[in-house]
């Protein structure tokens, strides 16, 4: 089935889908978009009927561009990979907040997490926390 | 009829047909008792609205200036998995 695609001033449907692009602009205050998205979460907030479902496959494409984007805030001169292969510690002060994001995200009643199980991203990040992966990288 | 799986995790995972049955919803605190072999689900209270959904906005910090950093250069390469020690795999 074809996804439906609307404006974010279009009426709101009962059920809609946040890819990871919308949900890193959304959280990620210096992304271009962030306005646009924090405009639509606002919207949001105030809408009951509305349930915004989010896969646990964008989880970890948000949460893996989140640590690159955190990276390349304090290595700005390096690629995300010579500074992750050199020390695959570099990533653990970025994973509380992004711990925080996924527990919030996952007691949300507005905000439902679908596809694999929705513990799978804690668990992950349980790895990513004693062992530097990358958020995939515990799946695999 | 489910079958139980075991978690590191302080959560109660349940079908989602089975929960709608109970009346539950993600985000409620269940105490679980045990009489003979007759479990019970005690709802003890029901998680509020955790507040507005922009106040996910608050939790990732950055020092750069508000809109300033394309997100979209980021996000455009496909497979980062690490496999046999290639960083660079591409399916």
């Amino acid at each position: 089935m074809a996804a439906l695609i609307f404006d974010f001033n279009a009426p709101l449907p009962r059920r809609l889908y946040w890819d990871a692009s919308f949900l890193v602009h959304a959280v990620y205050p210096a992304g271009r978009y962030h306005r646009e998205c924090y405009d639509f979460l606002d919207r949001l907030s105030d809408v009951g009927e509305t349930l915004s479902c989010v896969s646990t496959l964008a989880l970890d494409e948000a949460v893996f561009a989140l640590i690159q984007l955190k990276v390349a805030e304090d290595y700005s001169e390096r690629e995300f990979w010579d500074v992750y292969h050199e020390n695959p510690q570099v990533i653990q002060p970025y994973l509380g907040e992004l711990r925080a994001l996924v527990d919030r995200l996952s007691i949300d009643p507005r905000i439902q997490v679908v596809g694999t199980a929705p513990e799978s991203m804690s668990v992950a990040l349980d790895y990513m926390g004693s062992y530097s992966l990358l958020p995939r990288d515990p799946c695999t | 009829m489910v079958t139980v799986r075991f978690s590191k995790r302080e959560y109660l995972i349940l079908p989602e047909s089975l929960g709608r049955t109970l009346g539950l919803r993600e985000g409620d605190r269940v105490e679980v008792q045990r009489q003979d072999n007759t479990l019970q689900l005690r709802r003890r209270d029901v998680v509020r609205s955790p507040g507005p959904l922009t106040d996910l906005s608050r939790i990732v910090s950055s020092s750069r200036p508000v809109g300033s950093v394309d997100v979209e250069r980021f996000m455009d390469e496909h497979g980062y998995e690490q496999i046999h020690g290639r960083s660079d795999f591409r399916l």
